[in-house]
């Protein structure tokens, strides 16, 4: 494999990192894990002049729960360990599944979830439970909603120098429950098709509550917004689940690609929003 | 009649170890691999790992047009760059010196090192560039700039031989670089009498080897004197090809294979990336490498060529297969090189593993400008046996047979001739049948009601256990030899050129050293598959190292064993034969007066002879002829090998979701020489097939760019897609395989696919005709099949498209 010739900087803090991505602007690029800007970079696809790694920078690498809060996941937290963090597997077992999707164990151990967001991939897989679960982005700047962050392809809504410095994911709380499900034609080292993420609030047997997402359907990662209009209030059935699933479908703007057709999606966001739901359904916090 | 090999080495052949005493042969777990310590702890040395002082890289210029022609080359951005030495264009090679495959077949040569005025595929080499460093030649490569002129570009194979296509080599061709039929018995005749005849049509895709270790060469020029490290197959042929190339003799030319990460047929040709970084390590002075990138290795190496099937078959209403009919077109992209086997082939595998008497074959290879087809495991067999025996199971189901039944019923038996001469010797074909039926609890498939997204498949397939041709010109058409030499010091040497890719083919022939002269394993030091240090070898294809390069190795061995053993006799006062070579002593059984040590025995010898070393020398030689490639007679092969397989999938009804939840294969390999190593090949045909059958596709726009050439968007399958595998050898050891081997690399694959396919079809309902079969079809299917009840997917207008072919003149 060859690089092209750029200087590296390992920065000491976000402050600094953030300093000297503001001052190059475009000559510069910023790197977590580094395992989308790699490929980036071997393609001649950027052709920064300085790469500022964020991996030195102490105490962003954090995974803290907080009963009656949430979980608080640090930029430098790499995908293998949030999926393998007990506090996540305990407390938000779709986001340690979700994190479990990403390509193989060894990009794992080196992408982090800031990074799979801030790539802004329809497709990202961590993307969608983030946006059901209402997450909220922290920046060296401001708090972003995560229903706010995503722009476009590869684009998100953070300015110049803005650099992520954590993901708040907030708790379960009593009769909540979510999930997310990928179809890929693999069981591993694949990127979704489509994704789908559930997040609901039961009041016994109504739907006092929900927010679904989709990936890999349209520019950005997408909330089903017809369908949790559909369900929210409503008392669960197959039925009113298969009506909703339908009108996600309908919300999905796919494209077809070398992975699928556009049809071929449309169709997988429908059963995938049922499967998503009903595992939602399946984890309700007591 | 002239002598026979077998004749020629009758003498040798007697003081071969008998079964009996066998303690390495088919024991099992008795042994590991030779090279394992080298593979696990990373310090094995492939082609990317040769670094020699002051080396130099070579990067290559690729056209990113179909077919066009090149109007000018401007080098001089690429001459800017600080490190770049050096540029190559299609003038630097000797004009009409182009690379192939097969010495017998040199007029067929059709790919220049480098284009010189036409380019005719995307990633067709149109210049070099060589730097002190990787980056520096590759930023020089990407300053290269060259002005086309596009030209119509023809993708389809059939539109290819249409006759107002465009062409890609040769004018007034219809673009078929090859035309082959086989003829045999009275089809005609069979057909007017058959209770039930048919006519169906399967079509397969393009895949790729997928090798993990990517192409690439490495050159020093000393001396006048080439010296190339490559990922080659064979290195004998790729030392022939790049010494024509470079215009030199072979002579000039030294090749040497160092470890290699799987070939599975993809670097059985020449290629531009070894002739360009020898040409420059000739004229700038330094050693230079060339190792390409994975989307390299897409576009510009070669693929599984394409088969589009049109058969026809006549049976009898018990289901006796009285005769087929069958035409066979293979989309054979932009060259030809190895590829241009691949339409006898198909036609051979279309013989076996079931009789037929009668016979009407006709296989087309049209170019394309797309990637060159060529070898691929399994050569022609994997789409071959795909199409002809899920038709059997379409077959059985018109007639009401059960379908294992049905293959019983017309399975080649021992030492069946075939219409055209291929001559079977032993064949447990029935044996591979019945045990795989019952390892799948295939009775009980009945109850597995049709179309509810569990289904149960089966296909049995052959294989030629050892292509006899050569590739070279070659005396007596010999395709390998071995040298063996026996060290007082307590060891042996085996100076083999067979070409381990990975495969394990070093430790087969270590292990028939250690075998017939009572070493360890270690105590047999390999020399391996270098031009200068070791014999001829054709190279690893066509699943022939173990059964041709095996008994080559085994009559090496043999000879110097004879050599000593006729000593010992002659000072003992009794045959050769009657010693025994065992545990590191050489003796006769119950006599201890007559037991020595195996360094004894040697320097008895050399005392005997003043200090003459013991070598002995053996060869392989089929008996055939290159003439089997084009009058399609005769016998291809020494041995052949016979396998059955079964599937059990489960299929997500919603989604077109599969899961290979189990499969069964059952080989008639002979006795298998290493049982692990027969398992791994066997594991890994499993992986090959299901990507073949469910996974892998090239994909193309219709001006001929290649839409997925990574391994993120050409999908195979992982660890985690396989399902579990039973395996199960079955066959009795073959007289004339080395200790009673037969083949268990490539045969293996081919019926991986068809069992996938018709337990897909029994799970799904449907019936599919085209590869892949991946969700996304079998979800269209289940959707066409209740819009229109319509239950064939991927026919794709074949019926059409055959019905409308020119009428071409067969030629080659």
């Amino acid at each position: 494999m060859t690089m092209p010739s750029f200087d590296f900087v390992a920065a000491k803090s976000l402050d600094q990192a953030a300093e000297m991505a503001v001052s190059l602007g475009g000559k510069c690029q910023i790197m977590a894990g580094g395992t989308d800007v790699m490929p980036l970079l071997r393609d001649r696809l950027i052709r920064p002049e300085l790469v500022v790694s964020l991996r030195e920078i102490p105490g962003l690498d954090k995974i803290e729960f907080k009963p009656g809060e949430g979980l608080r996941i640090g930029a430098l937290a790499t995908l293998d360990q949030i999926q393998a963090s007990p506090a996540v597997r305990d407390n938000l077992p779709a986001v340690a599944e979700a994190a479990h999707y990403v390509a193989s164990k060894q990009i794992r151990c080196k992408g982090t979830m800031a990074g799979n967001i801030c790539n802004a991939s329809p497709s990202a897989d961590t993307a969608c439970i983030l946006i059901v679960m209402g997450a909220k982005i922290l920046t060296t700047k401001r708090e972003i909603q995560i229903g706010d962050f995503f722009k476009g392809v590869k684009k998100t809504c953070l300015e110049p120098g803005e650099l992520v410095r954590e993901i708040f994911v907030p708790e379960l709380k009593s009769g909540e429950g979510s999930g997310y499900l990928k179809h890929a034609v693999r069981k591993a080292m694949d990127l979704a098709i489509i994704g789908v993420a559930s997040w609901v609030r039961m009041d016994g047997q109504k739907i006092a509550d929900c927010r679904m997402a989709f990936g890999g359907a349209g520019v950005t990662p997408l909330r089903a917004l017809q369908a949790e209009k559909h369900l929210k209030g409503k008392t669960y059935s197959e039925a009113l689940l298969e009506e909703a699933a339908v009108l996600a479908a309908a919300d999905a703007k796919p494209i077809s690609d070398v992975r699928a057709s556009a049809e071929y999606r449309s169709d997988m966001i429908r059963v995938y929003a049922k499967r998503s739901f009903k595992r939602a359904l399946e984890t309700l916090r007591s | 009649m002239a002598m026979s090999s077998k004749e020629y080495y009758a003498e040798i052949e007697k003081v071969y170890k008998k079964p009996e005493d066998y303690e390495l042969a088919g024991k099992g777990n008795a042994y590991v691999r030779v090279d394992a310590e080298a593979k696990v702890t990373g310090r094995a040395k492939y082609t990317d790992d040769i670094d020699l002082p002051g080396m130099w890289y070579c990067k290559l210029v690729r056209s990113p047009h179909a077919h066009a022609r090149i109007k000018s080359i401007d080098f001089t951005e690429a001459l800017k760059v600080p490190g770049v030495k050096g540029v190559l264009t299609g003038k630097d090679f000797p004009e009409g010196h182009n690379m192939g495959n097969p010495e017998a077949f040199k007029e067929l040569a059709d790919k220049e090192p480098i284009c010189r005025e036409i380019v005719r595929m995307v990633g067709d080499e149109v210049a070099a560039v060589c730097g002190v460093t990787e980056e520096a030649a590759e930023e020089g490569m990407r300053l290269v700039k060259v002005e086309y002129e596009v030209l119509p570009a023809v993708i389809d194979p059939f539109e290819a031989m249409n006759n107002d296509a465009p062409y890609v080599h040769y004018k007034n061709t219809n673009n078929i670089s090859m035309f082959t039929t086989m003829i045999g018995g009275d089809p005609d005749k069979a057909f007017a009498e058959a209770d039930y005849t048919d006519k169906h049509y399967y079509m397969t895709q393009q895949m790729v080897h997928a090798a993990i270790e990517p192409h690439g060469a490495a050159a020093i020029y000393e001396n006048g004197e080439w010296t190339i490290w490559s990922t080659t197959q064979g290195a004998y042929v790729t030392r022939f090809w790049i010494a024509w190339g470079l215009g030199v003799p072979e002579s000039a030319v030294r090749v040497i294979k160092p470890h290699m990460g799987g070939g599975f047929g993809g670097k059985l040709d020449a290629f531009a990336h070894e002739l360009c970084p020898a040409k420059f390590a000739q004229q700038l002075g330094h050693p230079v490498k060339c190792i390409l990138k994975r989307d390299e290795v897409f576009l510009g190496t070669r693929t599984r060529h394409p088969i589009a099937f049109e058969i026809e078959t006549a049976f009898t209403k018990d289901g006796k297969l009285l005769a087929k009919r069958c035409r066979h077109i293979l989309d054979g992209g932009a060259y030809g090189g190895s590829g241009i086997a691949a339409n006898a082939l198909s036609l051979i595998c279309a013989t076996f593993p079931y009789k037929v008497d009668n016979i009407d074959m006709t296989a087309r290879r049209p170019y394309t400008n797309k990637p060159a087809s060529g070898a691929m495991r399994g050569y022609s067999a994997c789409q071959v046996h795909f199409a002809h025996d899920v038709h059997i199971e379409e077959v059985a189901e018109s007639l009401g047979i059960d379908s294992v039944e049905l293959r019983r019923k017309n399975a080649i038996t021992p030492y069946y001739t075939g219409p055209t001469g291929l001559q079977f010797t032993t064949c447990d074909f029935d044996e591979t049948l019945v045990r795989a039926a019952e390892a799948i609890d295939w009775a009980k498939r009945g109850e597995i009601p049709r179309g509810s997204g569990t289904g149960v498949g089966f296909a049995g397939s052959g294989f030629m256990s050892g292509t006899g041709f050569p590739v070279l010109v070659t005396p007596r058409y010999s395709s390998s030899s071995t040298l063996v030499r026996l060290n007082r010091e307590g060891y042996a040497t085996v100076f083999s050129g067979a070409n381990d890719i990975g495969q394990g083919c070093d430790t087969v022939m270590v292990m028939i050293v250690a075998e017939e002269l009572g070493l360890r394993m270690d105590e047999v030091k390999i020399v391996n598959s270098d031009t200068t240090l070791t014999p001829w070898d054709a190279g690893s294809f066509g699943s022939r190292v173990t059964f041709l390069g095996g008994n080559s190795c085994r009559r090496a061995v043999g000879d110097a064993k004879l050599k000593l053993l006729t000593h010992w006799g002659e000072e003992w006062g009794c045959k050769p034969e009657d010693i025994t070579m065992k545990d590191h002593r050489v003796f006769v059984k119950g006599d201890p007066e007559k037991n020595i040590s195996y360094n004894e025995a040697c320097f008895g010898y050399e005392e005997k002879n003043f200090g003459r070393c013991i070598s002995g020398v053996g060869s392989f030689a089929h008996d055939g002829d290159k003439d089997i490639y084009v009058k399609n007679r005769g016998n291809y092969a020494p041995a052949y090998s016979f396998s059955s397989s079964a599937a059990r999938v489960e299929v997500d009804m919603e989604t077109g979701q599969i899961e290979l939840k189990h499969f069964v294969f059952a080989h008639d390999c002979g006795r298998p020489l290493n049982t692990r190593a027969v398992e791994g090949q066997i594991e890994g045909s499993v992986l090959l097939g299901l990507g073949f059958t469910c996974y892998e596709e090239c994909k193309y726009d219709k001006d001929g760019h290649h839409l997925n050439p990574s391994f993120r968007d050409y999908r195979f399958p992982t660890a985690l897609d396989m399902p579990s595998i039973q395996t199960i050898l079955c066959g009795k050891p073959d007289p004339d395989g080395p200790m009673g081997a037969k083949e268990a690399g490539e045969g293996s694959t081919a019926p991986v696919g068809p069992a996938i396919a018709n337990a897909l079809t029994y799970a799904t309902g449907l019936k599919f005709h085209r590869l892949p079969v991946d969700p996304e079809t079998i979800w269209r299917g289940i959707r066409q099949k209740k819009l229109t009840g319509a239950i064939d997917v991927g026919l794709e207008g074949l019926e059409e498209k055959f019905a409308k072919m020119p009428d071409v003149k067969p030629f080659h």
